[in-house]
């Protein structure tokens, strides 16, 4: 009885024996146990994700790849995170394709969910890919997940707001600071309209850059450690100039109202937003017009945007690891960018794709210069804090951003999120 | 013996039963003589008025939100947010009426997954109603060794958190080989504690005078607890259903851990994926979709409300 | 009695048993054995036996207190309140008003919204800027409130929605208790001179007795292992002010992966319920 309730295959074999020949014994020998019934059959890889156009992604390795059908299973952002802790955790064979957010290889990595990849991706193939992902993907010198798609944050803002308010708006190759953002939201508010928003305004992908930009880290080097960086100065003045935008100046709006519906109904009139938005306001059929210009940064400070977004990896209970690493390859390949950037949803990781927008003559003016100041800000991108504990950092540092966000105290709030940080990150420190 | 004649019985029984109980009071007279709604004493319309104020209050507390929600799903995803930034009573009536929303999730499987979640909810139903009630009916109707610590074992079973064992559980369904199959979403909930407890509270107010005439009779115990003891508790067995088909229809974390696969996925699952794209919502199949995962399990369960309505003959059964 | 019939309530135990065997108490028995061992962080992936470490861990942290603290607040005010108004509500549309089949239906409808749909709505209803409560109150003159925003409100919000759903759904279990009382009884005891209270309080109270003791667990249970209100809500804050124990024990165990002291909280949970659960079950027990 008791195997019932036990996984049958130990992960941690196959991840301690790394190479290839483990990993194609394993297949062997479940090949084998498997049964001949399986040789008829198309193998079945599962893929658990959070976006729609993943299936577009599948039909097109389905139809390079006959003999191997994918599986996509659709479930919301915050879902891919449950669904991933209960099933890798408890030693399922599904999903085969695992669906990382960049900063959780280090935490899937040290748990032992993922298949190392070194010797499936030469140097070349990921010379490809934008350097800060390349890192975001390897776990003590092991690459374990390769990226499928990018993101970085632009500033949007509606013209006709700027008119009606007198204020001169940024050029689109003028990058404004946050004093200057901070300025124009004050006159731009007025009535139901808000200055400024951020599209995830609680998250630490979103606002790394706010104390980053002022020199700070995001974490200690050892990725194990926040003593005495989240209670620095600079991240006390960053998020009280945070806070200001939603408590002493009341230029942007609290709760979690969506920014698309705010910016469409001309109540927003500026917003760091991703990529993903520029089809989105390019379909909403606007009565107004919308600019982009480049991600804010300190005066005097350093220019820092967020970057990243999921990378793959392979389950090593996976019963057809083999097929699965074939999978990631292409998904995470040139040809693969193209068809995720031609869906207007999904931003490229690969650097001939990013270059192919800047040079590309439509993306020169109008809101299509979108496009190229989204590309060309790939080289100020800072990856999220490397630790193993990045979930629970994550979560911890969302809480106090969404208290800050509600008036409560920056200095306090941010101590004490440092220390329970600190106290999460101790089973990392022993391990 | 028939059902009739017990109900008879059982309702010639419960004056006794009752004077029995109630020692202070004197002897009962059975008045058919009711009580009218709005009668003549100043004090009672008062009264009525107070609980009628009462009542619309309620109401619009229920209401307001689900009106919202309802109206919100006939407005076009580009106005649908119009009316609600800052609010203004024109967002509970859609201004220009469409069903595009409901196209579009029915565009996107939104039907099957309807009949999914029934096939699902209904088979449940069923099984943990036999289930549940023979399991309650031994706990009420029997004493045996061991009674004590099984009922301390039921109470657990419905203490214990499920997020606390979804683990185990799910690795389980994976070495059964269950995954993306429907015994992995209804075996697991067949056995449900509360309607065992549910069960139990409702049999054992039932007469063993009735019990033990047809066991006299020679009736099984089983014929017992299906001809006698079941038609007599009607309310507890619908509410029974209720309880269980609705776990079932709003279940969520279960159903995308173990049945993933697209053939097999409920309402909730889908009703937190449409119109859900990275940072973008699509406000009208959301609002068209919740609508209907509300609209459905209530066209169900309002029906059966005539299981409660007071009835001036009711076949009352307190002991 | 023969052996055939002694073994007739085991027979009728019998498919319950087996299932909950396996579904529920081999699950239970090794989700809580987790709280003895360390969470397998290395990749050797050996559980470490720690004794009662993961206990002293929370009993050291202040958050693991604040998280007590939140949940027998909560506790305290929700249980008694949803039974009382669940009662209310019962007995108000069981009368015979004109009209009142419409009501009836009316307030039972949340009881079909799923916890998902109903934490949308109400979470858009009280938004600070845009919310359909702050526009009403806006219109009597009240000014905004922060509701889920607020440290202060948080919590009695909270108890507000998921009363919502709650009150209509416990009612259900109310009017199936009073639809087995006779009419007659009440009559009979019209006729003796009680008044409406005394009736209540007289006969219809104690005839519901075993429906109150079910609906008294049974939601006691049901609110202390609540966490998705928490959860798509507020996630616990601000300040951890809805920061309830079955949340922060799943948010332990799922997103900071430590599944030692998640499962210890929830023990200690479990052990803080069966005291309640057996306090009520004394306290509503057969007066014979």
């Amino acid at each position: 009885m008791k195997r019932l309730f036990t996984s049958e295959l130990s992960r941690r074999k196959v991840v301690q024996q790394a190479g290839l020949g483990a990993i194609g014994a394993t297949a062997a020998a479940h090949g084998v146990s498997s049964s001949a019934t399986a040789a008829q059959e198309p193998v079945r890889l599962t893929w658990l994700l959070d976006l729609p156009e993943s299936e577009m992604i599948a039909n097109a390795f389905m139809e390079r790849n006959p003999g191997i059908q994918v599986d996509v299973e659709l479930v919301t952002f915050r879902e891919v995170f449950q669904q991933n802790q209960v099933r890798l955790g408890s030693g399922a064979d599904n999903p085969c394709i695992v669906a990382v957010d960049a900063p959780l290889v280090a935490s899937y990595g040290l748990r032992g969910w993922l298949v190392p990849l070194n010797d499936h991706f030469s140097d070349e193939q990921r010379d490809v890919w934008v350097d800060a992902l390349v890192d975001s993907g390897t776990y003590e010198g092991q690459f374990l997940a390769p990226p499928i798609w990018n993101s970085t944050q632009l500033l949007y803002y509606n013209v006709a707001l700027f008119e009606a308010a007198g204020v001169t708006p940024p050029g689109p190759d003028e990058r404004w600071t946050w004093e200057q953002i901070a300025a124009a939201a004050k006159q731009l508010t007025s009535g139901d309209v808000w200055g400024f928003q951020f599209e995830q305004p609680n998250r630490i992908y979103q606002l790394q850059p706010l104390p980053q930009g002022k020199g700070a880290p995001v974490i200690g080097e050892d990725g194990l450690s926040v003593e005495g960086i989240i209670t620095s100065p600079e991240w006390i003045e960053a998020f009280t100039w945070y806070s200001n935008l939603y408590n002493e100046w009341g230029v942007a709006p609290k709760g979690e109202v969506d920014v698309q519906e705010l910016f469409v109904n001309q109540k927003l009139a500026m917003v760091v937003r991703g990529p993903w938005a520029i089809k989105a306001l390019s379909d909403a059929d606007l009565s107004f017009e919308w600019r982009a210009a480049p991600h804010p940064y300190w005066e005097n400070g350093d220019i820092v945007v967020p970057t990243d977004s999921w990378h793959l990896g392979v389950n090593p209970n996976c019963q057809h690891v083999e097929e699965a690493i074939r999978f990631v390859q292409f998904a995470s390949s040139e040809e693969a960018g193209q068809l995720w950037y031609d869906t207007g949803v999904m931003w490229p990781p690969q650097e001939p794709l990013l270059e192919q927008i800047i040079n590309n003559p439509e993306n020169n003016d109008g809101p299509g210069k979108a496009y190229t100041i989204a590309a060309e800000e790939s080289q100020h991108a800072a990856p999220r804090a490397q630790t193993p504990g990045y979930l629970e950092y994550e979560d911890i540092l969302s809480s106090a951003f969404e208290d800050i966000r509600n008036g409560a105290v920056v200095e306090e709030t941010l101590a004490a999120a440092e220390q329970r940080i600190q106290r999460e990150l101790q089973k990392y420190r022993n391990a | 013996m028939s059902t009739n004649q017990s109900r008879h019985q059982l309702q010639t029984r419960e004056t006794t039963v009752i004077t029995a109980d109630n020692t202070d009071t004197r002897p009962v007279a059975l008045s058919t003589t009711r009580h009218q709604p709005g009668a003549t004493r100043p004090g009672e319309r008062m009264l009525a008025t107070l609980l009628y104020v009462l009542l619309i209050v309620m109401a619009l507390i229920v209401l307001a939100p689900l009106e919202w929600i309802m109206a919100s799903s006939f407005t076009t995803r580009e106005t649908v947010w119009a009316n609600v930034l800052p609010f203004s009573w024109r967002a509970l009536l859609p201004e220009e009426f469409t069903l595009a929303g409901y196209r579009g999730i029915f565009a996107e499987g939104f039907g099957r997954v309807i009949l999914n979640t029934m096939f699902v909810g209904l088979t449940t139903t069923v099984l943990s109603v036999i289930v549940g009630s023979t399991a309650g009916f031994a706990f009420a109707r029997f004493d045996f060794p061991g009674k004590t610590v099984l009922w301390v074992l039921i109470l657990l079973s419905l203490m214990v958190p499920y997020e606390a064992t979804v683990i185990p559980a799910y690795t389980l369904v994976n070495n059964l080989g269950w995954t993306n199959s429907w015994q992995a979403l209804i075996v697991p909930a067949v056995a449900n504690g509360t309607v065992i407890f549910l069960f139990r509270q409702f049999f054992a107010e039932i007469p063993q005078d009735l019990i033990d005439a047809a066991r006299l009779d020679g009736a099984a115990w089983s014929r017992v607890l299906v001809g006698i003891v079941l038609p007599l508790t009607k309310p507890v067995v619908v509410t029974s259903a209720i309880i269980v088909f609705l776990a079932q229809w709003n279940s969520f974390f279960w159903p995308m851990l173990v049945a993933p696969a697209e053939e097999y996925r409920v309402v909730q699952v889908a009703v937190s994926i449409l119109g859900v794209q990275q940072e973008l919502r699509y406000w009208d199949l959301l609002f068209a979709s919740a609508t209907i995962a509300a609209v459905v399990p209530l066209a169900l369960v309002l029906p059966l409300q005539k299981y409660y309505v007071s009835s001036i003959t009711g076949s009352g059964l307190k002991g | 009695m023969t052996k055939v019939e002694r073994s007739v309530p085991y027979l009728f135990l019998l498919p319950a048993m087996i299932l909950l065997l396996f579904w529920r108490y081999i699950p239970i028995a090794m989700g809580l054995r987790e709280s003895l061992y360390s969470n397998a962080l290395s990749l050797t992936g050996a559980k470490t036996f720690v004794g009662l470490d993961n206990f002293r861990y929370l009993f050291d942290d202040p958050v693991f207190w604040s998280s007590v603290r939140v949940t027998a607040i909560f506790g305290i005010i929700v249980n008694p309140l949803q039974v009382a108004l669940a009662l209310a509500l019962g007995v108000l549309v069981n009368q015979s008003l004109r009209g009142i089949g419409i009501f009836r239906t009316i307030l039972l409808l949340p009881v079909a919204i799923s916890i998902n749909v109903a934490a949308l709505a109400w979470g858009l209803a009280l938004d600070t800027n845009y919310g359909l409560v702050n526009g009403l109150l806006e219109a009597v003159g009240v000014a905004r409130q922060d509701f889920l925003r607020d440290p202060d409100q948080a919590l009695p919000t909270m108890i507000g929605i998921v009363s919502w759903i709650g009150v209509p759904f416990w009612t259900l279990f109310i009017l199936a208790g009073l639809q087995g009382i006779p009419h007659e009884v009440l009559e009979a005891a019209r006729v003796d001179g009680a008044n409406r209270l005394q009736t209540f309080l007289h006969v219809t109270l104690p005839l519901l007795r075993r429906v109150l003791l079910f609906v008294l667990v049974a939601d006691t249970i049901a609110n202390f292992t609540l966490f998705v209100p928490p959860y798509l809500l507020t996630r616990g804050g601000p300040g951890n002010s809805t920061n309830l124990m079955m949340y922060d024990a799943w948010k332990r165990g799922f997103v900071y992966g430590d599944l030692g002291s998640s499962a210890a909280m929830v023990l200690i949970l479990l052990l803080v319920m069966a005291v309640v659960v057996i306090i009520q079950f004394l306290a509503l027990r057969p007066q014979h």
